[in-house]
């Protein structure tokens, strides 16, 4: 009976504690391989260091002319395009409170029609984004499919100057905005302090060039498709001025010759649809309020 | 000796349905608290002429169709405590992503003051949108919600009641 009693004391307590003792040993395991790396740097640093040398003697950058002409070639084509479609396959790095990096990943669609034609849909699960962007030279809408809100402002002639009010006045900046930066004077090419050639090789099958490029307060790559059509195929931007050096990541794919329905760019509400409005950015520049 | 057992039985299932309730409707909640700082660069090229460096405000132009409301002009600060889950409207708005969700308000309730900013996230659970003059609110028992897109995110700004 004594026995009987025990057994029960056994699975009482002591079930629960194995169940959060092997939570614990799982947790663990996660954790090993990441403390292995920390301990081989230890044993870096008690030998006599060349590398802190080299890293306290800053290299001076260099700037491949191969990389910016690529560049220069990719924009100029860019602008040569009319009409076209781009698919996104992006990830994201958010940046907790805590400071921990969390990645999230989405697809978006973005159809084009040069110069003051645009749709633009974009999608991440885990962020709650489902919204449709519709730009026809007249207006500019934003609706969100999930919430079912829309906004509608008049908009300027052109996708370029489209974008710059975007940006500016409505807090909104897309993320395709550099295809429409580059070739034009809106590219920041003085911006550019490093720009190297890291070399050939594929995203999705087709073969690419690889170029690293560092501004101030981004490092990014770019890989430009080789031949007649240098779109860019994959883009990396690594946030600089942000402690924990977030990550976006982008694969486009092109289609160059779409069938395109030209509804497409007006937004016409559907009927459990609501209006509501974009709120303003005003720039103040002096402490008057 | 059997109500003994009995009663051990009944502890251990305790133990273990604690344990997996105490979790269960921890992690739900955990993911929807999270606050995500934003900044992430999404191109390369900064872009228009945007001063970042002065102090922006958002101008929210409240009701501004409609003559019962006279809160127009309400100037949101982007440093306005706003609260809400995870900050679904990161993706885009580089410059959007001061706005802390660090959850210093709580759920809206009667009384915020007007003017007060929260995300969809953060509304009471009844809410029924109501169309006032041909503009969107959201009616959550006595206080009224006006939406607005802030960036490509939606905010409910709290607005003194259209009728």
């Amino acid at each position: 009976m004594k026995h009987q009693f025990a057994r029960n004391v056994y699975s009482a307590v002591l079930m629960p504690t194995l169940l959060l003792l092997a939570g614990g040993c799982s947790t663990q395991q996660v954790a090993a391989p990441s403390a292995q790396p920390s301990t081989v740097v230890e044993s870096k640093t008690t030998e006599p260091s060349s590398a802190v040398e080299s890293s306290a003697a800053q290299p001076t950058p260099v700037i491949e002319p191969k990389a910016m002409d690529a560049l220069q070639k990719m924009g100029g084509f860019l602008r040569t395009l009319k009409t076209y479609e781009v698919s996104f396959k992006v990830s994201k790095d958010e940046v907790l409170d805590s400071g921990q990096k969390v990645m999230v990943d989405g697809t978006s669609e973005l159809t084009v029609q040069a110069p003051d034609h645009f749709h633009f849909s974009t999608k991440i699960d885990e962020a709650n984004r489902d919204l449709q962007f519709f730009y026809d030279g007249k207006t500019f809408t934003i609706y969100g499919n999930t919430n079912k809100f829309y906004a509608t402002v008049p908009a300027p002639a052109t996708i370029h100057e489209l974008l710059d009010v975007a940006q500016e006045r409505y807090d909104i900046d897309l993320p395709f905005r550099d295809l429409f930066s580059w070739g034009t004077d809106r590219a920041d090419v003085a911006a550019i302090q490093s720009a190297i050639y890291i070399g050939p090789t594929k995203i999705d099958g087709v073969p690419c060039d690889h170029f690293a490029f560092r501004n101030a307060d981004v490092d990014w790559q770019i890989w430009i498709q080789q031949g007649e059509t240098p779109v860019p195929r994959k883009l990396v931007i690594t946030t600089m001025d942000q402690e924990e050096h977030p990550q976006f990541v982008s694969n486009m794919n092109w289609n160059l010759s779409p069938k395109i329905n030209n509804k497409l760019f007006t937004f016409v509400p559907p009927k459990d649809a609501h209006k509501i409005e974009f709120a303003v950015v005003e720039v103040v520049t002096e402490n008057t309020k | 000796m059997k109500n003994l057992k009995l009663f051990t039985r009944f502890v251990t299932l305790v133990t273990i349905w604690s344990l997996v309730i105490g979790t269960g409707w921890m992690m739900p909640q955990d993911v929807e608290a999270r606050a995500v700082r934003g900044g992430t660069r999404t191109n390369v090229n900064r872009g228009g002429n945007v001063n970042r460096g002065a102090n922006v405000n958002r101008n929210a132009n409240v009701n501004r169709n409609t003559n019962i409301n006279r809160n127009a002009n309400v100037n949101v600060n982007r440093n306005v405590n706003v609260h809400g889950g995870y900050h679904g409207g990161g993706y885009y708005n580089n410059h959007n992503d001061g706005i802390g969700v660090g959850g210093a308000i709580a759920i809206g309730v009667a009384g915020m003051a007007i003017g007060s900013m929260i995300t969809a996230a953060a509304l009471p659970p009844s809410c029924s949108t109501v169309s006032v003059n041909g503009m969107t609110y959201q009616q959550c028992g006595s206080t009224w919600y006006q939406p607005q897109y802030s960036g490509s995110q939606v905010n409910y700004i709290v607005v003194n009641p259209p009728r």
